[in-house]
């Protein structure tokens, strides 16, 4: 068996030979002969990564012209002496040379010579650059990151053309060795964090990498220790040039459309990026009311049931009676009918993600309208019961961000609620707040810049700063001193 | 690691204080006298204080870190000591955290189940770091604040200055009994004294933050009481947090669940410190055996105790127990004083 990192033979049959070997004569690699000159070559390529057209102007055209009398003036030429393809580079074994081929380049071989030139021609089919599907702005840019790895690097080095932007190509996964690309500013990001960062997706010992998520676990210190993600991901080029000039690093996956940022802020997942396209007062209300969203769409089943059943109290007299005569006509405990609610509408909403778009309409009409007015009517579930639920799903869309984490804390908040009152209420809000607390992935805290105050940032978390607070100092989310920079 | 900022050990301090103030402070005969009273409390406090702070100004060092360096064997004496008080002070707060609860709350819950949860959550906040427990003590004294605020808002209609009345049949005993009952209740003192080696700067100022931060607020929870409630609160011998529910006006008593709510957390978030710091004991006394599951248990033997007191009902007799304030003195105190004393005569002799 040939090794990978064997180096190349400058028998071209030899060579030939021991790469069909390696890749187990898979169909999908293309080997085409020539003479150039007086010189065997050889172009290789695989299968639809190449496009044609680039290959045949930019590579094989000036090599007909070339009239060759051995190897090294093959090699000369195509190193030295022409401009063939803007991505160029040596191939000397086969590991280069196998990577190299199946990323769409064209790896050109001359008899004589133990080496090669790969040539990037990538043709592959690839999603055009839509707009997002989720993180959708009225006023802000419509562009999203698609699954090439290239053009999402465009697409954030159009927005921010200074020097200081740096990419870091990688490659992760044994198998899949994956193009996975590390974005920072060098002036703005910690440079321990991007050592970190580096080091922690180095030794991901993943075969594939075939998603952010691969990743996620590695590049998130604090992943199986906390319950809120110390990592975010975001779909815009436009959020990721924001969050890199905050000293983020941002981490691009090929195959991804999706562009991991860390570390990750409690606040960010108030923000959107139409919080710059409005006034500060409309974007500070704005975020108020998402905060308040968030409290509704974890308590608000929880405080209902712990209200209810426990403290009767704390309603005013009328509210209590219209209560009282709601949960007296139902047949199941409270804390049964919210629970089989709560499950009861996530069961519809991940159908309903599940599903193909033109039938995911169907399941809210079935689920909300057939199923909800027919469980009121038949007495099963009260009314009030049902518009917390509603109130709470509707709380929870606003801050689409934090979904998987509320709707998993909704249901804690409810047991607790449902045994013991507000005291388990209370209980469960300061296990997850001091979860929150102890957050300091990357030497940033998750609730950073509350709690450390930072008392230059701390208004950010609610209110939107101007863009002349913002044209006077641009902060990063570490504040790190000057010497910690990579300058 | 010394991450702990000056304001965050202040307001987890204050936290302790206001778990203590509702729990177990009772206002007597004059409100206005046992304000004026808490006032001189404070300025006791600072003066014990003075000789702590002094030794690390001089020294660089806590006290507890100061012992380590110079006498190894007379450090792990008075780290026992600590470890005592704080068992002792573990013991009271999960065991009143459970009675008061079964006692003045609705909720269906038993005492033992209580205790249970509550320590199961003060284990997880006791194994984060101070520095973590500091940022959460921070943002449960601001929801602290907020209730309290609103509570101030929905009672102003309601509130009687005359509440605040100066009239006692003994001042000066009152005054006197005052401080040194509310000193012996100041057991966070100790904590305080124990975290400031979590401290990298700013001692001072986190001292004068938590005199100052813990006497606004305990003059503002006991304003509060005494204006809304008027003869009530002196006159009842229940706890501050539970005067809500007596109150005369339905609206103070609709914040009865939410008062229970921030009580419980304050309470935990205490529990929590003090395990925490009864680990960090273990762990110095215990050194070689500080992984063995003895150890890692010892910190909750405390409220494993209280389990029989609480189950054969007889934790009474725990209620409003005030140990001699001579304890507190002597720990936050004394110690550091002869501490502070022990390093100038070493400079002297150095000299």
């Amino acid at each position: 068996m040939t090794d990978l990192d064997e180096a190349l033979s400058a028998d071209i049959e030899t060579t030939l030979s021991k790469l069909k070997e390696l890749c187990g004569e898979t169909d999908d690699l293309n080997i085409m002969r020539v003479r150039v000159g007086r010189v065997e070559c050889a172009a290789i390529t695989a299968e639809g990564q190449v496009s044609n057209s680039a290959a045949g102007d930019l590579i094989f055209q000036p090599l007909m012209y070339l009239n060759a009398c051995d190897a090294h003036e093959v090699a000369d030429f195509l190193m030295e002496s022409s401009l063939l393809s803007t991505q160029r580079s040596k191939v000397s074994n086969y590991r280069e040379l196998v990577e190299l081929m199946f990323s769409g380049f064209c790896i050109v071989l001359a008899d004589g010579w133990a080496k090669g030139v790969a040539f990037g021609a990538q043709g592959f089919e690839k999603r055009s650059v839509s707009p997002p599907d989720s993180e959708q702005t009225v006023y802000g840019p419509q562009d999203s990151f698609n699954e090439t790895v290239r053009n999402n690097i465009s697409l954030i080095r159009r927005r921010l053309k200074t020097p200081f932007l740096k990419f870091e190509m990688i490659k992760c996964g044994r198998r899949s060795r994956t193009d996975v690309c590390i974005i920072y500013m060098r002036d703005k990001a910690s440079a321990r964090m991007v050592a970190q960062i580096r080091k922690r997706l180095k030794d991901t010992g993943l075969d594939t990498v075939l998603s952010g998520g691969y990743i996620e676990p590695f590049v998130d210190g604090a992943y199986n220790k906390s319950f809120f993600p110390g990592v975010t991901y975001t779909q815009r080029p436009d959020a990721a040039c924001l969050h890199l000039n905050e000293g983020r690093v941002c981490i691009l996956v090929d195959g991804s459309p999706f562009c991991l940022v860390c570390p990750a802020l409690f606040s960010d997942s108030f923000r959107t990026m139409d919080d710059m396209s409005a006034k500060p007062g409309y974007a500070t209300f704005i975020r108020w009311l998402k905060y308040f969203a968030f409290v509704l769409a974890v308590a608000l089943p929880g405080l209902y049931v712990a209200l209810v059943m426990y403290h009767p109290e704390a309603f005013a007299l009328k509210l209590l009676l219209n209560l009282y005569v709601s949960e007296e006509a139902t047949p199941f405990p409270l804390p049964v009918e919210m629970t089989v609610l709560v499950l009861m509408f996530e069961i519809m909403r991940e159908a309903g993600i599940r599903l193909p778009k033109a039938v995911g309409g169907a399941v809210s009409i079935v689920g909300g309208l057939i199923i909800g007015d027919a469980a009121v009517k038949s007495g099963l579930i009260s009314v009030p019961l049902l518009i917390v639920v509603g109130i709470t799903a509707t709380s929870a869309f606003v801050i689409p961000r934090l979904d998987r984490q509320i709707t998993l804390l909704r249901i804690v908040f409810i047991i607790a609620a449902s045994t013991s009152g507000l005291f388990g209420v209370s209980l469960c809000c300061i296990l997850f707040m001091s979860n929150i607390c102890a957050m300091n992935d990357l030497n940033v805290s998750f609730l950073s810049p509350l709690s450390p105050i930072n008392k230059r940032r701390v208004g950010e978390v609610f209110f939107r700063r101007s863009f002349r607070g913002y044209a006077a100092r641009h902060s990063t989310v570490t504040d790190f001193t000057h010497d910690d920079r990579r300058g | 690691m010394k991450t702990l900022t000056p304001l965050q050990l202040a307001l987890t301090m204050c936290c302790c204080r206001l778990f203590t103030l509702l729990s177990e402070v009772r206002l007597g005969d004059s409100p206005a006298l046992f304000m004026v009273s808490l006032a001189a409390l404070g300025a006791v406090e600072a003066v014990l204080l003075i000789p702590c702070i002094g030794l690390i100004k001089k020294t660089g060092k806590a006290p507890l870190e100061f012992l380590y360096e110079k006498n190894t064997v007379a450090a792990q004496a008075v780290t026992v000591v600590f470890m005592g008080f704080f068992l002792w002070d573990c013991f009271l707060t999960s065991g009143g955290l459970a009675y008061y609860l079964d006692r003045f709350f609705s909720t269906d819950i038993s005492r033992i189940a209580a205790l249970f949860c509550a320590v199961a959550v003060a284990g997880y906040i006791s194994s984060l770091s101070s520095s973590s427990v500091g940022k959460c003590a921070a943002l449960a004294f601001g929801a602290f604040v907020i209730f309290m605020l609103l509570l101030g808002v929905n009672t102003v209609a309601d509130a009687d200055i005359m509440g605040l009345h100066l009239a006692a049949e003994h001042p000066k005993e009152s005054f006197a009994y005052n401080i040194s009952s509310q000193l012996s209740q100041s057991r966070e003192l100790v904590l305080f004294v124990f975290l400031l080696s979590d401290l990298k700067q700013g001692h001072r100022r986190s001292a004068a933050l938590y005199i100052i931060i813990a006497l606004c607020m305990a003059q503002g929870c006991i304003c509060l009481a005494a204006t809304a409630l008027g003869d009530l609160a002196s006159a009842t011998d229940t706890p501050l947090y539970y005067l809500s529910c007596l109150s005369s006006s339905g609206i103070a008593e609709r914040f009865d669940a939410g008062f229970m709510a921030v009580w419980t957390a304050l309470g935990v978030l205490r529990l929590g410190i003090i395990i925490h710091c009864i680990s960090r004991c273990v762990k110095r006394v215990f050194a070689p055996f500080s992984n063995s599951l003895a150890a890692k248990l010892l910190p909750f033997l405390p409220a494993v105790l209280s389990v029989p007191i609480l189950y054969t009902r007889r934790w009474k007799m725990f209620v409003l127990f005030a140990q001699p304030p001579y304890i507190i003195v002597s720990i936050v105190g004394v110690v550091p004083l002869v501490l502070l004393a022990v390093s100038k005569r070493r400079r002297e002799v150095e000299d």
